[in-house]
């Protein structure tokens, strides 16, 4: 293997969030990647939920109660933003690639619109949970 | 992206890339879908067996099977991603990397099984 001469300095690899300053198409970012953690982790209680929805009857109603239970409420309702909210913002990052709002007053505004759609999201859903 | 040249020296960054972009497409479809059903047997509109009439036709198994491969081979390239990104330690980065492959696989495999195994 070659060895690479390293310079001096540290070049940034990847992001580095301590040096930037914040503002909102950074948020929209970011909150892509926790929303999409949050989503991942959710895979293994969908499967939960599917197995119980999909069992006996007796299992069905077991499930239902936990999805009425406050942690199955609040779980769903977390869930459930990130997914408005990834969905949203995703379809931003496509029209983005395809070379739309790319000038940076459209990179604010769409951000602006995956955010509102998010906190929208997130007060509906709490309103029919609840 | 538009009007670049070369896709850089790893000559692989452009499949995942594009991959991730086609799944996206497949769960913004299905996914919503899903989500839907779910709040609508949550709400009581629909019972348990009109629920299982939705999803156990084999139309609903196919869409089914079609939104978990898209869903976990997006979550797997996006979790890769972030870690790619943050986790600079290789020692610890591909044994992540490693777990996270199985895990998904792991519950894909299980997923399917669930969803093959109703009873018609």
């Amino acid at each position: 293997m070659p060895t690479v001469k390293r310079p001096s300095y540290s070049r940034p690899l990847s992001p580095r969030l301590a040096v930037y300053r914040w503002q909102l198409p950074m948020i929209a970012s970011l909150a892509h990647r926790a929303t999409g953690i949050i989503l991942a982790l959710f895979v293994p209680v969908y499967l939960f939920i599917l197995t119980g929805l999909t069992g006996s009857p007796d299992d069905f109603i077991r499930q239902m109660a936990w999805m009425h239970s406050v942690p199955g409420r609040l779980i769903l309702w977390l869930t459930g933003t990130a997914l408005i909210y990834h969905l949203v913002n995703g379809i931003r990052f496509i029209l983005l690639d395809a070379g739309w709002f790319e000038a940076r007053d459209s990179m604010r505004l769409t951000a602006r619109i995956s955010v509102g759609a998010g906190v929208l999201g997130a007060l509906l859903l709490g309103g029919f949970l609840w | 992206m538009l009007g670049a040249e070369r896709y850089g020296t790893a000559h692989n960054g452009l499949g995942d890339w594009y991959v991730q972009r086609l799944t996206a497409i497949v769960v913004a479809l299905l996914m919503p879908l899903a989500y839907l059903l779910l709040l609508a047997v949550y709400n009581g509109a629909l019972d348990q067996m009109q629920m299982l009439d939705l999803v156990d036709g084999y139309i609903g198994r196919m869409l089914h099977t079609l939104l978990l491969i898209a869903l976990l081979t997006h979550a797997y390239l996006g979790v890769k991603l972030i870690v790619e990104d943050y986790v600079h330690m290789a020692a610890l980065r591909i044994p992540m990397m490693g777990a996270l492959l199985i895990g998904l696989a792991g519950f894909g495999i299980w997923w399917l099984s669930v969803i093959w195994a109703w009873a018609a």
